[in-house]
């Protein structure tokens, strides 16, 4: 009930390739309490979901989590586990959803054959057992028909159907932590609000924590706690999801928001940010943002700034400068 | 009023066939597109939305004749684009273009830049030689990228760059009309905004017609002129920006709306959950293609048995529901 | 600045003058360096070596020593211009422009096993075409005592021994891997010419066009090949014109395959569908958008159909149906000496080996040129 679930510090994931060292995550830290939603939004190539797959040491060779990075489950130090306990907490007590569900679907399974098999190997119950246990979640993510459909192929179902099942074979044992990366991002926008709904119910139900991740802005206002905004492998910004998006900190939270298209607003001209998300292979000197940072001074060219201030931390320079914030940003580009 | 639209699209109908067993034998029909009636008028930004499967890109490309249709007629400037010879179809290519999704998938990655344009620029017997590359320097640059890039490969620019690459192909050849197919679909939340901004600069610069197709509602609030909305090869409303925005008349239009993620908590209406999923163009129900997943509480035996067709509404909008 | 470039430029060009190969190992570039050396020494070396072969060539007139000179012309040529011209352009600006093939290069350039084959494929190129300067032998005169030269052990007058008629074994490897060789190439070509075209045009247009082709080439790939090589030789005269068309016609069918299936996943694909859109006729996407797309897996397929054709050659001329007597060929070299491998182990041995070593370095190349043009590998 007390204290995080889930802590990461200082997570670093680095793939050494043939052209040279990729910095795909550096440095990420955050919490994550029980019950608790947290968003994770960036734009590609800014590493979150790397650092999903990191939490569940899925990065494959040459990616490599660097020593020093701690991942604790509860009291259990993920990156210390052996490959087998490791196996023992995937599935069981943090499992993933994907983006795609027909690729992330064995196609030669039936969707109740997955879902027991999941469950038969952490749970060590039987087959009959197990495919009760698939029924009774595909009737939990709200498939008509649960005893029906266990005998389905995933090609059978449609693709709102298939991210429901992605989601009942996720949660049949009962994860402590729920990792959804970009899972409505596939789907269309009707479809996407069903889901996110099913989602908030499940966890309000189930009690699990989340993290969420994805590129769209709006779905992580409708449905995280606490937000932090990633870019370039590190986390700019993090606050409370009302904060985030009300009150931005950091210069590019801010573009972010103002960039993002409105329905209720018809304007002339979007806000844009300058430039386009630079590549993990050379980040930017100094802040990692400067070059397409309306407010950027010599500072923030050459000082890596930390996250400042206590409440909604952002890893900028204004926060000790204020003053230096520009007219140039205030328009929007 | 007494100007003709630029294009004039009268009961396009696409059905695609449905071929089974060695023999290859007919099964059914894929519906992808069932009569559809839209006129675009010169310089204006007409939005088609819809969510996948809706046969939004199958019009875009039955409008260019990049697909034959199975019924219905497209006129372009006073010419039914159908019975067009080989002369006239260069000639429609001309005036026509269309910009894609996907900026991968888009070019040909063993051409540079430069020669895709060039390409564009030499089958139309626009320039060729010196004035060929002075062409491409200026498209480059009326694009937003630079005129170096001409000598490098697809594959060396991001995302955003390559879709400006695009946008310079479809521009090279001076068209007066451009569909853009989910142009932004692709691409980061932050070059998103850029793009939506070159193309309405464009737009102003080249008066050209836009023909702007998205699944996306937010993309198209500020950029359209009039919204249609398809749903299972049928529009289902078309009216004013405004109006379609601010007071939606057909369910779906409205369930789509509400379905939008929004960042402002306030400003949101209560959202329609739709239940079942979106039905598939092969087996589209009899009636109104949407009475299985309509929330209206008055749906009845009409909205199951007969098809509603588009009608004005007033105030210049047009739905097809038939408890409206 | 431009006195000291100047100064530059001209002692690379003595450098170069004098040994090919020298700037760039000065500049410390190993590889291209030495490869301009090996280039340059070993044509100067058949230049001085062979001297009297080389003059002969003006004095015996027959059309190999012409080809052997121009190779060696060339070969002297292309070392010196070389030498002065390659990596001239600094290294470093190759990451801006670079097509997929450039890349593709890199990443080939990078694969000892592959390089070494490239090396040895180069070499083996090299030493067919000047084979009448590399021997003072004739590969199939049989002189009038041959009771006296008769399997004569490898010495230093006949560096792999001599066959049952006392004919030099290393003069008609040299002239028998021509007719492996040039087998191997023309019959790939005409396999790839044919396999591309009917693969690209039965991809991109589809339908009934797509039905007819494709059930022809499987009519085609079911033939049990050896069968009907063997059938239509017996109809013929057994000749290398018949082995090399016959081998290149039914060969294509696969390459025919491989094209389509890539076509098939290349006609979905926006650009093409943009060039639609820009009016460009069918020969011109075919050509200029689906070909070069397609180019990558049919390189790959026409090394290792190399060394396959060049295994297959070997054994039609061992079953005696490919080139007649008295013409060397590796296959019939090795029938020569099969009755006396006891005795004169030497007859089958090294061409057998000219063999082994031939195909092992065209399927490295295959399998470099197979990884460097995986577009997985590459983000």
């Amino acid at each position: 009930m007390s204290g995080p679930i889930l802590q990461v510090e200082n997570l670093r994931t680095y793939f050494h390739t043939a052209d040279g060292l990729v910095r795909a995550v550096d440095g990420v830290s955050f919490n994550l309490g029980r019950g608790e939603t947290l968003g994770i939004v960036g734009e590609s190539g800014c590493g979150k979901s790397i650092t999903c797959l990191s939490i569940l040491r899925l990065v494959d060779p040459p990616g490599r989590i660097e020593p020093d990075s701690t991942i604790r489950l509860g009291d259990r130090e993920l990156t210390r586990l052996s490959e087998a306990a490791m196996r023992e907490v995937r599935g069981n007590a943090i499992s993933m959803i994907f983006q795609e569900p027909m690729t992330s679907l064995n196609p030669v399974w039936t969707i109740g054959g997955q879902i027991a098999e999941a469950v038969r190997l952490h749970r060590g119950v039987g087959r009959a057992e197990g495919r009760e246990r698939a029924a009774e979640m595909l009737g939990l993510v709200g498939l008509a028909n649960p005893q029906r459909r266990l005998d389905d192929y995933p090609h059978e179902l449609s693709g709102g159907m298939r991210q429901r099942a992605m989601i009942a074979m996720a949660l049949a044992c009962d994860p402590d932590v729920l990792l959804a990366d970009e899972p409505t991002t596939a789907l269309d926008v009707t479809i996407q609000a069903e889901i996110l709904d099913l989602l908030c119910e499940l966890q309000e139900r189930l009690g699990m924590a989340m993290i969420f991740v994805s590129h769209d802005l709006g779905v992580v206002a409708q449905i995280a706690d606490r937000v932090i905004v990633m870019y370039a492998g590190q986390v700019l910004e993090e606050g409370a999801t009302e904060g985030i998006f009300s009150r931005p900190r950091h210069p590019y939270t801010e573009g972010l928001l103002r960039s993002t298209p409105k329905l209720t607003a018809k304007l002339p001209r979007l806000a844009t940010i300058a430039g386009s998300v630079p590549s993990p292979k050379r980040w930017p000197a100094g802040c990692r943002f400067h070059p397409r940072c309306p407010h950027a001074w010599d500072r923030c060219r050459e000082d890596v700034p930390p996250l400042l201030a206590v409440d909604q931390p952002s890893r900028c320079w204004l926060e000790e400068e204020p003053q230096r914030r520009t007219r140039r940003g205030e328009a929007g580009g | 009023m007494s100007v003709p639209p630029l294009v004039e699209v009268s009961d396009l109908v696409k059905h695609f066939p449905i071929r089974k067993g060695v023999l290859g034998r007919t099964q059914g029909h894929v519906r992808a597109v069932d009569g559809v009636s839209l006129d675009i008028r010169r310089g204006e930004t007409v939005a088609l939305v819809g969510e996948s499967g809706c046969g939004k890109s199958t019009t875009a490309r039955l409008i260019l004749r990049l697909l034959e249709p199975t019924a219905g007629r497209v006129i372009f400037d006073g010419q039914d684009t159908l019975a067009l010879d080989r002369t006239g179809l260069m000639r429609f290519r001309r005036r026509a273009q269309i910009i894609f999704q996907d900026p991968f998938g888009s070019l040909n990655p063993r051409m540079t830049v430069g020669a895709v344009l060039r390409e564009a620029l030499h089958v139309h017997g626009i320039a060729r030689g010196e004035a060929a590359a002075r062409c491409v320097a200026e498209l480059l640059d009326a694009v937003g990228l630079h005129a170096d890039d001409a000598g490098r490969y697809p594959h060396e620019f991001s995302g955003g760059q390559r879709q400006r690459v695009g946008i310079a192909r479809a521009l090279a050849v001076e068209p007066e009309f451009i569909v853009a197919d989910e142009p932004v679909s692709a691409l980061d939340v932050s070059v998103q905004a850029q793009v939506l901004n070159l193309l309405a600069d464009l737009q102003q610069r080249f008066r050209l017609t836009y023909l702007f197709i998205t699944h996306d509602l937010s993309v198209v609030r500020h950029l359209a002129d009039r919204v249609a909305v398809m749903y299972l090869g049928r529009l289902v409303e078309l009216g004013d920006s405004d109006s379609v925005f601010g007071d939606p008349l057909h369910p779906y239009t409205r369930a789509l709306l509400s379905a939008v993620p929004v960042l402002e908590s306030e400003g949101r209406g209560q959202r329609i959950v739709l239940s079942g999923d979106v039905g598939h163009a092969a087996s589209a129900p009899p009636g109104c293609p949407f009475h299985p997943r309509c929330p209206h509480p008055e749906k009845d035996e009409t909205c199951r048995a007969v098809v509603p067709v588009l009608e004005e509404r007033g105030g210049g909008a047009q739905a097809a529901c038939h408890r409206i | 600045m431009s006195a000291s470039g100047g100064n530059g430029s001209r002692k690379r060009l003595s450098a170069a003058a004098l040994l090919p190969g020298l700037p760039q190992l000065l500049r410390g570039q190993r590889r291209a360096g030495l490869s301009l050396v090996a280039l340059a020494l070993s044509m100067l070396a058949v230049l001085v070596f062979g001297f009297d072969r080389v003059l002969a060539t003006f004095t015996v007139g027959r059309i190999d020593y012409w080809v052997a000179f121009l190779t060696l012309l060339a070969g002297l040529a292309a070392a010196w211009w070389l030498g002065v011209s390659w990596g001239r352009g600094s290294s470093e600006d190759s990451a801006a422009g670079a097509s997929q093939w450039a890349i593709a290069w890199r990443e080939f350039e990078k694969n000892r096993p592959a390089m070494l084959g490239l090396y040895l494929m180069v070499a083996l190129y090299l030493v067919t075409l000047l084979a009448p300067y590399l021997t003072s032998y004739e590969p199939s005169v049989i002189v009038d005592d041959i009771m006296r030269v008769r399997h004569l052990a490898p010495s230093q007058d006949h560096l792999m021994g001599t066959d049952k008629y006392g004919r030099d074994v290393y003069t008609r490897i040299l002239y028998g891997a021509r007719i492996s060789l040039s087998i191997g190439f023309i019959a790939v070509g005409i396999s790839i010419a044919l396999g591309t075209l009917v693969g690209a045009v039965s991809g991109y247009f589809g339908g009934v066009v797509d039905a007819v082709l494709m059930r022809f080439v499987d009519t085609l790939i079911s033939f049990p090949r050896l069968v009907l090589l063997i059938t239509v030789i017996a109809l013929f005269q057994p000749s290398i014109l018949v082995v090399v068309v016959v081998l290149g016609l039914t060969l294509w069918p696969s390459t025919a395959r491989i094209v389509r299936g890539e076509v098939l996943s290349l006609r979905e694909r926006e650009f093409i569908e943009a060039a639609r859109a820009l009016g460009l006729g069918s020969p011109r996407i075919i050509l200029r958008h689906i070909i070069p797309n397609v180019l990558g897996p049919v390189i790959v397929a026409a090394t290792l159909g190399l060394g396959n054709i060049i295994l297959i050659e070997a054994g039609l001329s061992f079953l005696g149906l490919s080139a007649p007597p008295p013409t060397p060929s590796w296959g019939n070299i090795i029938t020569d000496g099969r009755e006396y491998l006891v005795e004169a182990w030497w007859v089958s041995t090294f061409p057998g080996l000219a063999i082994v070593f031939t195909v092992v370095s065209f399927n490295l190349i295959g399998d470099g040129l197979r990884d460097a043009l995986d577009p997985r590998l590459r983000v």
